[in-house]
């Protein structure tokens, strides 16, 4: 490590620097990305990188800055320089600048209102039936076997199974999104290769393909499923063209399947992890919602959330100048602890402040009701069916930044007292 | 031209500062150590000044930022266009010691689509 004697705020920005370095490529960082938060934002909160990239730790400042209107998403400033050749050469690049995640005022506004319109809270708790069905089937063969893995048997197909049905995609149809999802998901990572990007071309293609033909067959026989009610709005509302809804209906399955899928799986893990804090809600099953909220401030699924300034914009002082890029760091302004006491303790119940986990201001995340709701069937179901939970072997991480998480999670099950675990 | 001997080298040092653009803060010195290779172990190292690979070479450094080390194998895999440099790291394939806040400047680099251009140029003509 470099000292510095002269200059603090070199040493400062140094020692920021290095923590990130850690937190974005090293084994090291993979595995315990929090006390590397914590160095980084004890070192500058508001720290320019070396990367060229702003990042934003407090949770103040991270509350604040993407509530703020002159924080934007433009994707072409965020991504500059990272791909070779032109954009619009690449359809997943193509297909990631259409989204509405990277979708600014006026556009973000009529697209997210069309949404909101169609995905209701009565619509999404009418799922809910349908959650605590396919947890019970899904989790049966885990039970059965004493355990398994719970990330890629359980965790990755419930919550695609509940949004393709949300939607209404056939649900034998849902399992072949998997593969192509994983695969586009990738431009949202600061690493690509060109075979990635390759890969990722050839997903958006079937994709696009995809959820334009579901569109089509809707139309023709719509349901009482969601993009029924975005093709026909019963209000009146905005109505969406066709290469809209596709889009729409990707950006669902995308944001709404993999980020659930690692937040149960934490859910899950933690549990395993915390014996005394799994047997606090068996034994108070009031304490859910605050587990379900807990979980989600620990552990998040999603580490950090990218922006882009429109104009300058003061954050605790730093002027950022107009067409910067910034990193908000979620999941360790999560863990600051002028906001939660003793942030590295995992507390089913704690109270107060809510996390940033699904984001804040116009880009919150809007099907957070959805995850919230299966984490709530999903660990009342586990914790009750079995009363011992075990990591049975270490996770192995993914080498991915954005959204980081683990290739899978072996668990082993059974009830006290026989003998299954 | 095979892959990391010092007409490979040369030719690198030769494209980069043609392709790529000045970086003023992206200041690096770093030795590669590729195990495994036809030769057995070979030390290379990458001068990096204001983000343009100004020299490439054989040997060993007298003052290096980091010290990087390697599978032949994993390193034929980033040439290729097959394995990512966070990916690479993340993993431990490639590991890393001295100055990690260097790391980010090295990134800058390495990361870039000028450096995945013209190193796939030169990968196109190299022996494997």
């Amino acid at each position: 490590m470099a000292t510095y004697t002269a200059d603090p705020r070199a040493a400062a920005r140094h020692a920021a620097n290095e923590a990130l370095a850690e937190i974005l490529f090293s084994p090291e960082g993979r595995l315990d990305p929090y006390s590397r938060f914590h160095r980084l934002r004890e070192a500058v909160p508001v720290h320019h990188s070396t990367l060229g990239i702003w990042l934003v730790t407090r949770y103040d400042d991270v509350n604040e800055t993407l509530r703020s209107k002159q924080i934007g998403k433009d994707v072409r400033t965020f991504m500059a320089g990272r791909f070779s050749g032109g954009w619009e050469q690449h359809p997943a690049l193509r297909k990631l600048a259409s989204t509405m995640l990277w979708a600014n005022p006026p556009e973000h506004t009529r697209l997210r209102q069309a949404l909101g319109h169609a995905l209701t809270v009565k619509r999404v708790m009418a799922y809910r039936g349908f959650i605590e069905r396919k947890v019970d089937e899904l989790l049966e063969p885990i039970a059965q076997a004493g355990g398994g893995d719970i990330c890629n048997d359980f965790c990755y197909p419930l919550p695609l199974s509940v949004v393709a049905a949300l939607i209404g995609i056939p649900d034998e149809e849902a399992p072949l999104l998997r593969e192509p999802i994983r695969d586009f998901q990738r431009t949202f990572e600061l690493g690509m290769t060109a075979s990635e990007l390759h890969k990722a071309d050839q997903a958006a293609e079937f994709l696009d393909g995809y959820f334009g033909d579901l569109v089509d067959r809707t139309r023709r026989q719509p349901g009482d499923d969601l993009l029924s009610a975005l093709i026909d709005p019963a209000d009146g509302g905005d109505r969406l063209t066709r290469s809209e809804l596709a889009q729409m209906c990707n950006m669902i399955i995308a944001a709404g399947s993999e980020t659930t899928t690692f937040f149960l799986n934490n859910g899950i893990r933690l549990f395993a992890e915390h014996p005394d804090q799994a047997d606090l809600v068996r034994a108070d099953p009031n304490l859910l919602n605050q587990a379900v909220e807990e979980v989600l401030r620990f552990d998040p699924p999603v580490h950090m959330l990218p922006r882009t300034t429109s104009e300058p914009l003061d954050i605790a002082g730093v002027t950022i100048p107009a067409g910067s890029r910034l990193m908000m760091l979620i999941a360790a302004a999560n863990r600051d602890p002028t906001r939660f006491a003793d942030p590295d303790r995992f507390d089913v119940t704690r109270t107060g402040h809510p996390s940033v986990s699904f984001g804040a201001g116009i880009h919150s995340c809007a099907g957070s009701r959805l995850a919230k709701m299966q984490g709530e069937v999903v660990f009342s179901t586990v914790l009750r069916r079995f009363s011992q939970i075990e990591v049975a072997r270490p996770p192995l991480p993914r080498p991915r930044v954005t959204l980081p998480q683990v290739e899978a999670l072996h668990i082993r099950v059974g009830n006290r007292g026989d003998g299954a675990s | 031209m095979a892959f990391l001997s010092k007409e490979y080298l040369t030719a690198l040092e030769e494209l980069a500062p043609v392709s790529q653009p000045v970086i003023p803060h992206v200041n690096v010195r770093t030795q590669f150590r590729a195990i495994g290779t036809p030769e057995g172990v070979v030390d290379y190292h990458f001068l990096i000044e204001q983000g343009v690979i100004t020299g490439a070479g054989r040997g060993l450094l007298d003052n290096c930022d980091l010290t990087i080390t390697a599978a032949y194998r994993d390193l034929v895999d980033f040439q290729a266009g097959e394995l990512h440099a966070a990916t690479a790291f993340v993993t431990g394939q490639f590991a890393v010691t001295g100055d990690k806040a260097k790391l980010l400047e090295l990134m800058v680099v390495l990361q870039s689509g000028y450096y995945h251009q013209f190193t796939a140029e030169l990968w196109a003509r190299t022996a494997r």
